[in-house]
């Protein structure tokens, strides 16, 4: 019996892997969804990109589609914090790049503002197409990764390492003008 | 034909709880009444009783102009959208900074209450007899009533926001 | 009037649950936001014991995004792609009710025209049935019937494939402008619309056996969630949801717009209010919207697409070129944005899931002072929650599905 064997090396392996092999996560929000959706019919599967499972922990890929509200963002948070590493974000659309059309006292500009993101799509929103070059480009980081090499876009991951959840304010002093009444 | 607003009716109404008719119009799509504040809950109930039973929309304008006084009389004025098969009228009411309540007319009709609440969670208007008046919009934490004029659109507040470097120790919440 | 299909068979009630007083053991159970079929559009928090639910809170506001204080500070025309992103999954729809409110605050309405206007009936009503294949579909993933969903998602692809060559991007689409449409049709797509409708018809009656025959189904949506007539009006409930409980109303018939009137079309009715009427009553009006598509194609007008006003569509080339105010019309649209004079409307289309009003205000400046959107979505979602007290908590994703509560239209 022959035997065929291939030598390389266990980082180059496990990134081969887990390029390959990306268990999704998608945070669907807002209208990029149904447009995310619809990369179902471009053969995104080809590409080892499973069937979209709801669960954070058996996922590696968080995809950010839509809108963020701010009411909407410890939910977000505390999927992230929920995944099991290794763990890679794709922020799909204008909104999740960066609060998109929407800025105002509602909308989360941007994503990156709770999590670190690796791959950003704009667009408003985004063809399905982008979506596959996007995960393109995460291959490569996910390859950059493995060679010790920085990857492709830094991530903002600086700065989201402590987040506070605010609570609702205690104080009965009242509130600077217009805004009366507060928020109970 | 499409139903009418019976003015006449309306007024008698009012008349009976010593009230007049503040103001009335028609515009594309709608006719309007404009009554007093403590007239709300009697024009209210008589359309009600009336047959204008689909309840169709509750919403209110700002309509403080910077450098006037944002106290001014007269600065809110709620609109209560109501429909008659495919008739619609509104009725409306001023209020002002200092008194923003009205009785709530989610008893009669149940779809009100929801609208109520965002009113209340969007300019601040406090509806008595409410079954439940909390925010439905936005999160509890969020002050302020963003779509009064003197709410700047862009003031965010974020309810995740980077601490201090000593919350590490406790990990994240 | 068709009535909905079954609306005479017998059927066997599903009793609500009468559930006793004492508290015993409550457990709060949360659904979402980030759920797999919620999409993060809401949050519901029951209280469920055992399987039984005792007290719903829907939780609706995930998706606010501030579309009525963007609209304060936005030009009249640069709020029609705001408007566009509230009904994600029927955009062009949306975009059509607010373009024709900002044509009634301007009284031009009338001058809109014909072709214009029957463009813009095809396009809604495709974006209709997009929409009932989407709340279809996803009610039929949630009950586990993913054949059915897979079908319609395919027609769905197809419709929006003839879209596109149409309107352009699925959503994003600068077809809808202020005035008329952007563009006449491509030579081709009305051949592509003869091929393509005999399609549809064959999907949807496909989807009917594979949903409406299969005994699983019935099971699960008779008797489900029945929303009583008499409650439907005070609830402000409009659109598929209220026609199934058997109240008349659809605001093509009852205040017509974009030419409605021209068309022969039925409204279906439901019987009970169930869940099953919810989904016999989107099926045929899917039905019934490929009627007045084909009706709207088969009596295009000629003419131009857009009307000729220059508040608010810039004059041709050919005249800014010589003439001095066609240049300074379009400086003006460019920088500040259509200039309305003052005055109120409040204009109502029927999209997909009711109607869909638009109250505007204008001071005569660029700006409107209110924009208002009365959301058929939000008035269906306060109801959900009485609803589903006393109903069990795999019931609550399928009404949910049926309800079709899109997110940017609840919340705006």
């Amino acid at each position: 019996m022959e035997l065929e064997v291939h030598t390389t090396r266990l980082d180059a392996l496990v990134s081969w892997a887990r390029q390959h092999s990306l268990d999704q996560y998608p945070f669907l929000s807002a209208c990029c969804g149904v447009e995310f959706m619809a990369t179902v019919g471009h053969g995104s599967s080809r590409f080892g990109f499973a069937l979209p499972k709801a669960a954070p922990r058996q996922s590696d890929l968080l995809v950010v589609v839509g809108t963020i509200t701010e009411r909407q963002a410890p939910a977000l948070r505390r999927v992230y914090e929920q995944m099991g590493d290794p763990k890679w974000v794709i922020a799909f659309g204008a909104c999740a790049c960066s609060g998109g059309l929407y800025q105002n006292y509602a909308v989360l500009p941007g994503a990156d503002q709770v999590i670190p993101v690796d791959v950003y799509v704009p667009g408003c929103p985004p063809r399905p197409e982008q979506f596959l070059a996007a995960l393109k480009q995460l291959r490569l980081q996910i390859e950059n990764q493995a060679r010790g090499r920085p990857p492709a876009v830094p991530s903002l991951s600086a700065n989201t390492q402590t987040l506070v959840r605010i609570r609702p304010s205690k104080s009965t002093k009242p509130n600077k003008a217009g805004a009366k009444g507060g928020g109970k | 034909m499409k139903a009418a607003l019976d003015w006449a009716e309306l007024e008698g109404v009012l008349r009976s709880s010593a009230d007049v008719l503040e103001g009335q119009g028609q515009i594309s799509g709608l006719q309007w009444a404009h009554v007093h504040r403590k007239s709300w809950l009697t024009s209210s109930t008589y359309l009600a009783n009336d047959g204008w039973s689909q309840f169709v929309d509750l919403s209110a304008t700002d309509h403080f102009v910077e450098g006037e006084s944002a106290k001014a009389a007269g600065r809110f004025v709620v609109q209560l959208i109501v429909g008659k098969g495919a008739a619609r009228v509104a009725l409306r009411v001023s209020l002002r900074l200092a008194e923003l309540t009205l009785p709530s007319v989610a008893a009669l009709w149940a779809g009100a209450a929801w609208f109520e609440r965002e009113l209340f969670d969007m300019y601040g208007v406090r509806f008595s007899s409410h079954p439940d008046l909390r925010r439905i919009l936005l999160y509890p934490e969020f002050v302020g009533h963003p779509l009064r004029k003197d709410y700047e659109k862009a003031r965010r507040q974020p309810l995740l926001r980077v601490g201090p470097l000593s919350q590490l120790k406790d990990g994240p919440k | 009037m068709t009535k909905a299909r079954g609306a005479n068979v017998q059927r066997n009630q599903r009793l609500v649950m009468d559930l006793p007083e004492a508290a015993g053991d409550s457990l709060g159970l949360v659904l979402g936001p980030s759920h797999p079929v919620l999409r993060g559009s809401a949050r519901i928090v029951l209280e469920v014991e055992g399987e039984a639910i005792r007290a719903v809170d829907v939780q609706v506001g995930l998706l606010h995004r501030g579309f009525e204080k963007e609209a304060e500070s936005s030009p009249y025309d640069q709020t029609l792609l705001l408007a566009e992103r509230l009904n994600y999954v029927s955009p062009l729809l949306s975009a059509a009710g607010y373009a024709l409110a900002v044509e009634r605050l301007l009284g031009i309405e009338e001058n809109i025209p014909m072709r214009a206007r029957r463009l813009r009936v095809v396009v809604c009503e495709l974006s209709r049935i997009a929409d009932h294949l989407t709340c279809v579909g996803a009610t039929a993933l949630s009950l586990g019937a993913s054949n059915a969903f897979f079908l319609l998602m395919d027609a769905r692809a197809r419709l929006w494939r003839l879209l596109e060559s149409l309107a352009g991007p699925r959503l994003g689409s600068p077809y809808i402008r202020l005035g008329g449409v952007n563009s006449d049709l491509p030579d081709d797509w009305v051949a592509g619309f003869r091929a393509f409708s005999p399609g549809l018809r064959q999907t949807v009656w496909r989807v009917d056996q594979l949903l409406g025959e299969n005994p699983m189904f019935r099971e699960r949506t008779r008797g489900v969630a029945i929303l009583a007539k008499q409650d439907v009006q005070g609830w402000g409930i409009t659109g598929p949801v209220a026609r199934a409980s058997g109240v008349l109303c659809d605001v093509r018939k009852d205040n017509p717009y974009f030419g409605y009137e021209d068309f022969e079309f039925d409204v279906p009715l439901g019987d009970v209010g169930d869940n099953w009427d919810r989904y016999c009553l989107r099926m045929e009006e899917l039905r019934q919207s490929l009627r007045i598509a084909e009706q709207a194609i088969g009596r295009l007008a000629t003419g131009p697409v857009i009307v000729d006003d220059p508040r608010i569509v810039p004059p041709a080339v050919e005249l800014r070129q010589t003439q001095v105010w066609a240049q300074a019309s379009l400086f003006l649209l460019a920088t500040a944005g259509p200039i309305i004079h003052p005055g109120e409307v409040y204009s109502a289309v029927e999209s997909a899931n009711g109607e869909l009003g638009f109250y505007l205000a204008s001071d005569g400046s660029a700006r409107p002072k209110k924009c208002r959107v009365r959301s058929p979505s939000f008035a269906n979602a306060a109801a959900l929650g009485p609803l589903l007290t006393g109903h069990f908590v795999a019931d609550v994703i399928p009404t949910y599905c049926l309800f079709n509560i899109v997110g940017g239209e609840c919340d705006r």
